[in-house]
């Protein structure tokens, strides 16, 4: 760490036509080589920060700026913007808006070309800038071939070839699994330690970023309430609570236990000695075991379906085999382009099978071509603003009662309002709303004509940890105490499908490899890696001290203020 | 998550290799012949030859299908669209829709009906309609929509319009896409559109914009910042990784299309000065029948 690279003084920004300012009173310094977390809730001003760091605010924004912002010592608001995009890149949350290219090299070259550079000079800056996120042999492939990581790390690729020496990425994992976020993440810290890149990430996803980075700023409603170096900026918890988001998992169980120091990565070994554990026998698992069911028939029965789009040559889905019963909750987990997605037009019966069959009870001809089980399925997609429509949020919720022909639409838009929590906001525009209540009034757009089967499509994709329990809190109740409906959700968030589903099918390129209740379905290790999930932490640590499964870690603290002996009372012993 | 996503997108290695100029001047000929030629056999040759010329690429069945759905529907539209409408004489009715004297409707509008005359009019159109739109999307199918943007700068074309054009073809595939989820979700939650005909599909079609238009703006706004961020300004001189070289093949297709429409439009010019009684060549007869009994 070394001179100074970006420096923030007294920096307030307010959009045209707003009356509260988006950023307000900042100041900040960053040193040359440092990643640093900017975080916060959705709306706090994080997106905000970085395009002034950017130069896009001021240059290409109408708001009011006060306050001043350097990079390289230079005042961001008297330098031209393509000035400003040789040294800060700015990488944005969805890499399918942002890339603009078919090819891969094309893309790279793109800023070089606005930049002028001469044809020679731009071949072997291509390169290079691909070699440095490991994608420099797929320099010919098009874009469309590459998978979520890939395509962002493509995206980092395009700044770093304009000779970029700063980062800023906004919120760049929100939309990729596991694996992709790993391969970004691997990314940053190479480039971090090979080109000696100052990275600013803005993100809320802090148990997986957190422990790539050297500190964290914590923004609230424009403001920064906390700047801290990682290994000590979880130190007092309640911010975070407070803005509802989800602190990483080790940090909070130390808070929970009374523990001083909050490691942010620790081996599992060396955890279970702080905390004062004996590790359990391997292998052993209990509380795994399904939970009994009601003998009631299954809402929705798929029958060795295979199911292959127009034009591929392999299978999308192959021999899924499932059963949906009334009052259960089901995860569909898995990495980017495993199937999920497939398997929930499937279930909605907007796609119909290659082979194989979906049924219903009282509705055979669901494979059949055409019949749309209208009224009996509820879909809400990973984008909510596309099932957003009508002038007002009670409208909204009553469009499908009404146009199922049910009784009493408006009382039973009102009542999905009130499980979702949005009575008070019946009379606003959809659109006007936050990214959260977007969600949840698309979510009480299906509810409300109670359809049997409710499917999920990514609910929890760029939501804050407040957001996903208030919404899976509401669903789950709703659908438990129904005991005639059914909730499926795809999800690569392992915490909310572990803490909020009965059962959890992980899928494996278009197959369900395996399903269970959670417990042990995050015990197969072996699968869960060939899966690219990584199992919560706190389960991690309670299987190795033969504890029974815990997915929080409130809950492991809970667990660990018991006595042992009623732990051990209840342990079932390893299979032989 | 619907398959009309990559329609536009091009397709991997087909077509001659010819340069995207080269073939922006092909366009451009299709274009003008198909707006020069009045008869319906030139002009079916005319969309004959493109379609060939998109059939030869051999491109997916799923694709061809799109298109022959596009070309059914416009033409439909076109055709009943003019028979309706048509209001030069001599017309003759073939459909009666609403009689002036046995109808309300017929007598507070003085009539509808389908004209054979518009019919055949419309047949026209929609012909120099799907001529253009085959040839259209041969290119599309056959070109990289970033040799498309830099064939657009080397015929000096407008940065502004340039980029319009590139963004309308790489993003529209993704709002046909997005525009298939709304309406998906939206039958699913009860929405019937062919349920009480036409009107009920307009009010459907015009539901489903609103999350599409809003999704767009997003979108643009994303987009432009991202290129704003990487150093594009319509106003600055850009240069190019990809080097286009015309070769021997483009010269000769390009000279070829380029001396078949002016010969086309200096023909139908001097049948327009005929016709307009300002130039005529009794040694110019045969060509004066043929422009009318052909193109």
């Amino acid at each position: 760490m070394s001179a100074t690279t970006v420096s923030i003084e007294s920096l307030t920004y307010r959009y045209p036509a707003t009356s509260e300012p988006a950023v307000r009173d900042i100041s900040l310094e960053v040193p040359e080589g440092q990643i640093l977390l900017i975080t916060g809730p959705t709306g706090c001003g994080k997106s905000t920060l970085l395009k002034c760091l950017n130069g896009l605010i001021p240059h290409a924004s109408d708001g009011v700026r006060e306050g001043f912002v350097r990079v390289h010592g230079r005042e961001v608001g008297s330098i031209a913007l393509a000035e400003c995009a040789r040294h800060v890149g700015l990488i944005f949350q969805s890499p399918e808006d942002q890339v603009f290219s078919t090819s891969v090299e094309d893309e790279v070259a793109f800023g070089l070309e606005n930049l002028g550079t001469p044809r020679a000079e731009m071949d072997r800056r291509v390169q290079e800038a691909l070699d440095q996120v490991g994608l420099g042999r797929m320099r010919l492939a098009r874009v469309a071939e590459l998978s979520g990581g890939m395509k962002q790390r493509l995206a980092i690729a395009a700044v770093l070839a304009m000779g970029n020496r700063i980062l800023l990425l906004d919120e760049p994992l929100s939309q990729l699994d596991p694996r992709g976020a790993q391969e970004v993440l691997q990314t940053l810290r190479r480039l971090r330690a090979e080109r000696g890149m100052t990275i600013l990430l803005a993100e809320h996803r802090l148990d997986d970023v957190v422990e790539f980075c050297d500190r964290v700023v914590l923004i609230e409603q424009g403001r920064i309430v906390l700047d801290e170096p990682c290994d000590r900026a979880f130190s007092d918890l309640a911010p975070y609570e407070r803005l509802g988001l989800r602190i990483p998992d080790l940090a909070e169980l130390y808070a929970l236990c009374g523990r001083p120091e909050r490691p942010l990565s620790r081996d599992v070994n060396l955890v279970l000695e702080d905390l004062g554990l004996d590790p359990g026998r391997p292998g052993a698992r209990y509380g795994c075991e399904a939970k009994p069911r009601d003998p009631l028939p299954p809402i929705t029965t798929l029958t060795n379906v295979f199911f292959r789009y127009a034009g591929q040559e392999r299978d999308a889905l192959s021999r899924v085999q499932i059963e949906i019963y009334p009052g259960e909750v089901l995860a569909l987990m898995g990495a980017n382009g495993c199937g999920k997605s497939t398997l929930l037009l499937l279930l909605a019966g907007l796609l119909v099978p290659s082979a194989g069959s979906v049924t219903r009870p009282g509705q055979p001809g669901v494979t059949r071509r055409g019949s749309l089980p209208r009224g009996h399925v509820g879909l809400v997609l990973q984008n909510p603003d596309l099932m957003l429509q009508a002038e007002t949020v009670r409208d909204e919720v009553a469009f499908g009662p009404l146009h199922l022909g049910l009784s009493n639409p408006l009382q039973r838009a009102a009542a999905a309002l009130s499980v979702m929590g949005l009575s008070d906001l019946a009379d606003r525009s959809p659109l006007a709303l936050s990214r959260g209540q977007r969600q949840r009034t698309a979510t009480a757009s299906v509810l409300s004509f109670t359809p049997p089967l409710l499917l999920l499509d990514e609910p929890t994709t760029g939501q804050n940890r407040a957001y996903i329990d208030e919404m899976m809190n509401a669903l789950c109740q709703e659908i438990r105490g129904a005991h005639d409906r059914a909730l499926v959700f795809s999800t690569h968030d392992a915490v909310t499908a572990a803490a909020y589903a009965d059962r959890v099918a992980l899928m494996i390129e278009g197959c369900i490899r395996i399903e269970g209740p959670p417990g042990e379905v995050f015990a197969d290790s072996v699968t869960l890696q060939e899966a690219c999930i990584r199992a919560p932490r706190t389960f991690q640590i309670a299987l190795a001290a033969g504890l029974s499964p815990c997915f929080r870690a409130r809950d492991l603290a809970d667990r660990l203020r018991k006595p042992p002996v009623s732990t051990e009372a209840r342990e079932i012993p390893a299979p032989p | 998550m619907f398959a009309a996503q990559d329609f536009l997108l091009p397709l991997p290695r087909r077509g001659l290799g010819l340069d995207p100029r080269t073939k922006i001047l092909l366009l451009a000929a299709v274009s003008l012949v198909a707006v020069a030629l009045d008869q319906g056999r030139a002009l079916l040759g005319l969309f004959s030859l493109a379609a060939s010329s998109l059939l030869w690429i051999r491109p997916p069945w799923r694709r061809l299908s799109g298109l022959m759905l596009l070309l059914a529907l416009g033409t439909f539209g076109t055709m009943v669209s003019q028979a309706l409408f048509y209001n030069a004489y001599p017309r003759t009715a073939w459909v009666i829709l609403a009689d002036p004297a046995k109808s309300w409707l017929g007598r507070a509008t003085g009539g509808i009906a389908l004209y054979r005359e518009g019919l055949a009019y419309g047949a026209v159109q929609s012909l120099r309609l799907s001529a253009m739109l085959a040839a259209g999307l041969a290119v599309c199918w056959t070109t990289d929509p970033r040799d498309l943007l830099s064939a657009l700068h080397r015929l000096r074309i407008p940065e502004g319009l340039c980029f319009m054009t590139i963004t309308a073809v790489r993003f529209l595939p993704l709002v046909l896409s997005e525009a298939a989820s709304v309406w998906a979700s939206q039958r699913l939650r009860g929405v019937q559109p062919f349920r009480y005909g036409p009107i009920s599909l307009l009010f459907s079609a015009v539901r489903m914009l609103r999350p599409v238009f809003a999704n767009c703006v997003r979108r643009a706004t994303v987009l432009a910042a991202s290129v704003q961020s990487r150093a594009y300004d319509p106003a600055r001189p850009r240069t190019s990784l990809q080097e286009l070289r015309l070769r021997r093949v483009d010269w000769a297709v390009g000279l070829s299309a380029t001396l078949a429409t002016l010969l086309l439009l200096v023909t139908k010019a001097l049948y327009l000065l005929y016709l307009n009684e300002i130039f005529y060549s009794s040694r110019l007869r045969p060509l004066y029948t043929f422009v009318r009994e052909v193109l």
